[in-house]
């Protein structure tokens, strides 16, 4: 048994612990009122989701996709959605806040954004604080909160892993082949395709 | 309930060892026991996990059991990164072989004798040239492809399949590597560079870790084998949780479970552990077998990778699109210095995508496309594989306060470096800074330790050693004190060396086979 005596709670422990309860409660209260100021609408039935999800995916990385990027993307987002219910949820969040915020622009719709709409919808987006303990506080005090932690936490990485080892990341790259394509192992002896 | 067959063999773990003793003994006309933990895997859904890993990332194959597979982990505390166990192993029916690389090596013949050499670590009882026919078999039954070079150990046979060739990124470094006098090698594979052994040729799918084409090794094949043979019945789905060891040193049974917490027995003439450095040691602690000198779970090595790279701003490289990367050297796996500091290979790597930077370098839109553009291709890297000498506190123990699926404790993993791994470390950093400054390379970027640093190799907790109060097992692998019990994979190793072991692995099991079972 230890003969050490409990220490007292100090002044400045009960100072500090005060001013972060605070800082807490006042951090909640501003992500309360910004989260208020969206007004989040159904973004539409799957495939709608898809197709906002994919011009985000394009924005994100700058790129313009071509028809055959998206379909490829698509069903790679088709697959996710019908085997994740936790990551389609956190994905339809995102859309519908894409959508939101298209809608502050003046636009119909993310997806008829101009180029730099989108761009500064996706600098919104990703600079949405994630990291910070508040911010994981924050995510905790409501279902609200969460999904706007999750949807910045969650649904933007795995936008970004799907997207980089999709054949779109690799066909910008002029490469014909990709992780997952069968291909001649004798590739290695030759220069690959230079960056178009 | 007990099963109401005996076995000749019971093999506790389907992995490369248990794969390969399996198929040998039942060659040999002999009954097997094969009993795992995980499932069976089916060839066909193979493209089907590769799609799904690439969609949804994580561990390559997602069949981690949350209470079957639960374990405690204080490494942070001793090495100050966590040791994540769950990416480094894959418990079915081919082990951590359905998830390798591929890429295969010798020990050295020097790292059977460290302690006599150098005064680090612990001499094996066996040496290398007791070792290296069975070398040479599993190089045959795994269908290595090589190419001899004179920098690697002797060999008394050539390889099954010819070696991949350096590839054109490979070949920017053999300049350099002339220039300062270092010796490199395209690495082997057990990966077929040509059909063998009814499996394709490599048809370069990239992506490794899951390989749809079959074209490299994965244990399931010999598992396949034995029981083709009609003589071997595979228990997937099922858990060894005690050997019944009686007065006399004997084992007398085998208590398993199923998932579903179905519990019988199963009887054998030989009982083998292999289920890898982290469940053999518990097995044998759960069961109090093999621990009278305290050294089941102690040694517990891993190899350390110290990783640096950066760009070379007037060269595009063409990567492979993933997947195995060629050249090596082991320049600085001997060396003077060897007295204070472990072994190292060096491994060139060429695999870098920027698109992963994102997040790190806060960076996306027109920004990112920009910064893909340039440096896509022209990221040059090196890899040591470095030693991680034998040290009894870095050690796989109980966890008595919590419980797996059926109760038992939990493997509670304690990874701990001493002073010579942090020198073998420091001297790694230092030789990649030399030879990427040397080869121009811009930017150079070390990597810190991180909980991904490790190569996944499970080695030590049950050495081999002659002398019971220094090992767990006998030469022939057969714990001490007990008449019919073995272990073997990469939980005997006395040292690890600084090279990938499952040749290691598979020679030991090869020779376990023989001594069971002479031809």
């Amino acid at each position: 048994m230890s003969d050490e005596r409990p220490k007292p709670l100090s002044r400045r422990r009960l100072l500090i612990a005060a001013g972060f309860s605070v800082l807490a409660c006042g951090a909640a209260g501003c992500g309360k009122r910004a989260r208020q100021e969206m007004v989040l609408k159904p973004a539409g039935d799957a495939g709608a989701v898809r197709r906002i999800l994919v011009v985000f995916i394009g924005a994100l990385f700058g790129r313009t996709l071509t028809a055959q990027d998206a379909d490829d993307l698509s069903a790679r987002l088709d697959d996710l959605q019908a085997s994740d219910t936790a990551l389609n949820h956190d994905c339809t969040v995102l859309a519908q806040y894409l959508e939101a915020l298209a809608q502050n622009c003046g636009a119909d719709g993310f997806e008829v954004c101009n180029a730099s709409q989108q761009q500064s919808i996706v600098d919104e987006i990703m600079r949405i604080d994630f990291k910070s303990y508040s911010a994981r506080l924050l995510s905790r005090l409501s279902r609200e909160h969460r999904d706007y932690y999750r949807m910045r936490w969650s649904a933007v990485p795995q936008l970004a892993w799907i997207y980089s080892h999709s054949p779109a990341a690799w066909r910008a790259r002029g490469y014909l082949r990709w992780p997952g394509v069968k291909g001649d192992w004798h590739d290695i002896l030759a220069p690959g395709a230079s960056y178009p | 309930m007990s099963s109401a067959r005996r076995y000749d063999l019971v093999i506790i773990g389907a992995g490369l060892t248990g794969a390969l003793i399996a198929a040998e003994a039942t060659r040999r006309g002999r009954t097997v026991a094969l009993i795992e933990a995980g499932q069976r895997f089916s060839f066909a859904t193979r493209p089907a996990q590769l799609r799904h890993h690439q969609i949804f990332g994580g561990l390559m194959w997602p069949y981690v059991h949350a209470e079957r597979d639960r374990y405690t982990d204080s490494s942070h505390q001793s090495i100050g990164v966590a040791y994540a166990l769950e990416s480094h192993r894959l418990k079915g029916v081919g082990g951590s072989t359905m998830q390798w690389g591929g890429r295969i090596s010798r020990l050295m013949p020097t790292d059977f004798r460290t302690a006599s050499l150098y005064g680090t670590g612990t001499d094996w009882p066996i040496s290398y040239d007791e070792l290296e026919p069975y070398y040479s078999r599993a190089d045959w039954e795994l269908g290595v492809s090589g190419s001899p070079h004179q920098a690697l150990p002797p060999r008394s046979r050539e390889y099954p399949n010819p070696g991949f060739p350096l590839s054109v990124d490979d070949a920017m470094w053999l300049p350099l590597a002339e220039q300062l006098g270092i010796a490199v090698y395209p690495s082997a594979f057990a990966i077929n560079s040509a059909p063998f052994a009814g499996r394709s040729q490599c048809q370069a799918f990239a992506a490794c870790a899951v390989c749809p084409s079959g074209a490299r090794y994965s244990a399931d094949v010999h598992v396949a084998a034995a029981e083709r043979s009609g003589l071997c019945d595979l228990f997937d789905n099922t858990v060894a949780r005690r050997i019944d060891l009686t007065a006399s040193g004997a084992v007398r049974a085998v208590q398993v479970s199923s998932l579903q917490k179905q519990e019988r027995e199963i009887q054998g003439t030989n009982y083998v552990i292999a289920a890898h450095a982290v469940e053999s040691a518990r097995l044998l602690l759960l069961s109090k077998c093999g621990n009278h000198s305290d050294q089941v779970g102690r040694n517990f090595m891993e190899h350390i990778y110290v990783e640096a790279g950066g760009h070379i701003a007037n060269k595009r490289f063409y990567p492979r699109r993933g997947g195995y990367e060629v050249l090596e050297s082991l320049a600085y796996y001997y060396g003077e210095d060897r007295r204070e500091r472990g072994g190292m290979k060096i491994e060139f790597t060429f695999e870098q995508d920027p698109l992963s930077d994102m997040e790190s370098h806060h960076i996306w839109g027109q920004s990112m496309a920009r910064y893909d553009r340039k440096n896509f291709g022209r990221w040059a890297g090196i890899a040591a594989e470095t030693e991680h000498q034998p040290n009894p506190d870095s050690r796989v123990t109980l966890d008595p306060y919590v419980a797996d699926l059926f109760g038992d404790p939990v493997p509670h993993m304690h990874l701990a470096f001493s002073d010579i791994d942090h020198r073998t470390q420091r001297h790694a950093r230092d030789i990649m800074q030399q030879l990427l400054g040397q080869a121009g390379v811009k930017d150079v970027v070390q990597d810190p330790l991180t909980s991904t640093s490790f190569g996944a190799h499970h080695l030590g907790t049950c050495r081999m050693s002659d002398d019971p109060d220094k090992g767990v097992v006998d030469r022939d692998c057969k714990v001490h004190g007990t008449t019919n019990l073995f272990v073997a994979g990469g939980s005997v190793f006395p040292t690890g060396g600084a090279v990938q072991p499952s040749l290691t692995i598979a020679a030991i099991a090869l020779r376990l086979a023989d001594h069971l079972y002479a031809a």
